[in-house]
């Protein structure tokens, strides 16, 4: 039993590829391949052997008909702890959730919590038009092919409340395809011009390429584990964990997602606020969702989006999103709701390289995702701190 | 006339809603009633490129287009729906007709709802005073008395006593 609290204690990814592979060690290349990938170099990010890995969370879309047991068996694991996620991108942080609390009871002393995704083509297709009942029954037969109709629709929305343009939003894309440049991780590195991202194919107006996601095929893992597991190395303390789901059962904008409900409660919780947080990763499937998410954080207290996005994103060059996010490294389906968090404690832990946050100490991750009907239902944060 | 789209109102707090579901999300009530929104208006609207532009679905006259427009449209009893446009020619803030054919939700700006926005008369007689206007909102009848309440087919109703259990295999398709 932890009386310290859970820390982080690895984190990796599998390199995120535009175009896999086909073949992985002779064999065909399948999701699983990726999970195992990312396991392996989590294990070995944590300095933690195979055998003492007691607990085990999977979230993947593309695991049927196997389930968390089988990638254990597949792994060669032995645990007594395990859970299979299915909330795409807030499965990440729904996970580490539950495995603070089971380390912190006892239940399990070493969890690693893997994501991942081979999804390409016909699979993405098939995926999109079956997410859900709803959408299978009444959003597939219309030539929506996937959700960036109803993200065009809430994007409109935001630019009408707020008075906001393309240009604005372009700070997004661009400030991230910044730091992209520094991560070598990161699919689409080569710096990006508001000429670029203006004249880009249209997606579905007023949403271009440069706002859509990039899918790639990988996974990320993290290892959680008592805070004081190995007091040699840093970690990332989790200060506190908030979710909130179905908070406005689908009846809202989408404007609002349910870290408008968790945020404040989670920061009471940590001891902290917005203003401690040294860097920050949002959500990203698009930049709409950026902003929203921000706001709701707390990251614009004077309510000016604008003023956030050319004064502190693009300017001021604030640390959100600093591995490129989805828009620049790639969405590797559910992967993606760990992709921030592995990027906070791979910062917190002093390894980010060229891109690294100097002195950062608290950093931020937010989940979003599982759109039911029109937006989001699914949203989390969680709250980290370097320690040792 | 646009032949509407059906949705259910719950009968114990009148709210409405689309897709259905098991319960009420603002009550938790189960007593659906069909209620049919015939009209909406356009708040977003978008264009997409079909993936396969030979597609054969219910409404074949798009498919031979480069672009198809899709729109949010805010439907008279409440819900927000993602509708096709198959004329592509909505604004937001219009008023249009809702229909549904083979599940696919259909918005189009009717003539007479054309007319009515240009301020000229509406074709046909014109509404009597106090007559609502096609899928206005009314206030939900009160529940109806022991052994009349109307259920609507194909909406799963558990029997009494019967429990959570036995639900498998008993829930039918919802209506389209």
């Amino acid at each position: 039993v932890s009386r310290g609290g859970a820390a982080i204690i690895g984190a990796a990814e599998s390199p995120y590829t535009r175009h896999a592979p086909l073949e992985w060690h002779g064999q065909a290349l399948r999701t699983e391949h990726l999970l195992a990938d990312a396991v392996v170099r989590a294990l070995e990010d944590a300095g933690i052997e195979r055998d003492q890995v007691d607990g085990l969370g999977v979230c993947s879309f593309t695991l049927a008909p196997d389930h968390a047991i089988d990638i254990a068996w597949r792994l060669g694991m032995s645990v007594r702890w395990l859970m299979e996620d299915t909330s795409g991108g807030a499965g990440g942080i729904n996970m580490l959730q539950h495995a603070v609390r089971a380390v912190e009871a006892g239940d399990a002393s070493v969890i690693v919590l893997v994501a991942g995704d081979k999804i390409f083509g016909r699979d993405y297709e098939t995926l999109n038009d079956n997410y859900n009942r709803a959408t299978r029954d009444y959003l597939a037969v219309l030539p929506m092919e996937g959700p960036n109709t109803l993200f065009s629709f809430i994007t409109q929305r935001h630019m009408r409340r707020y008075g906001l343009r393309r240009e604005d939003y372009a700070c997004v894309a661009l400030a991230q395809r910044r730091w992209a440049g520094r991560n070598p991780g990161a699919v689409y590195r080569r710096p990006l011009t508001l000429e670029e991202y203006l004249a880009a194919p249209v997606v579905a107006p007023p949403l271009h390429r440069y706002d859509c996601v990039p899918p790639v095929a990988g996974a990320d893992a993290i290892v959680v584990a008592a805070v004081d597991r190995r007091a040699d190395a840093a970690a990332a303390r989790v200060r506190a964990v908030g979710t909130a789901y179905d908070h406005d059962k689908q009846e809202g904008d989408g404007l609002s997602t349910g870290l408008s409900v968790c945020a404040g409660p989670t920061w009471e919780r940590a001891g902290l606020g917005p203003e401690d947080a040294d860097m920050v990763s949002i959500y990203d499937d698009y930049p709409v969702m950026v902003v929203i998410q921000a706001a709701e954080l707390g990251l614009i207290p004077d309510g000016d989006p604008a003023r956030f996005l050319h004064a502190d994103l693009w300017e001021g060059q604030r640390p959100l999103n600093t591995s490129g996010g989805q828009l620049s490294a790639g969405q590797a389906g559910a992967g993606a709701g760990l992709h921030g968090v592995v990027e906070v404690v791979t910062q917190l832990r002093g390894r980010a390289g060229r891109r690294q946050v100097e002195s950062a100490r608290i950093g931020v991750s937010t989940g979003y995702g599982m759109v039911l009907w029109r937006h989001g239902a699914c949203a989390n944060v969680a709250v980290m701190e370097r320690v040792n | 006339m646009p032949t509407g789209i059906a949705m259910r109102r719950c009968g114990s707090c009148g709210h409405v809603v689309f897709p259905p579901r098991p319960l009420c999300p603002r009550c938790g009530g189960r007593d659906w009633r069909r209620a049919v929104s015939l009209t909406g208006v356009v708040e977003e609207v978008t264009w997409r490129r079909p993936r396969r532009k030979r597609m054969q679905t219910p409404l074949g006259h798009w498919v031979e287009r480069s672009e198809v427009q899709l729109a949010s449209v805010r439907s008279d009893l409440g819900p927000v729906l993602t509708v096709l446009a198959p004329d592509g020619d909505l604004k937001p803030g219009i008023t249009v007709g809702l229909e549904s054919e083979a599940s696919v939700s259909i918005a189009r700006e009717s003539a007479e709802l054309r007319a009515r926005r240009a301020g000229a008369r509406a074709p046909g007689r014109p509404p009597a005073d106090g007559e609502p206007l096609p899928g206005e909102w009314a206030p939900p009848p009160r529940a109806a008395p022991p052994g009349e309440t109307e259920v609507v087919p194909g909406e799963w109703v558990p029997e009494p006593g019967s429990g959570a259990a036995g639900a498998a295999g008993r829930e039918r398709a919802e209506d389209r």
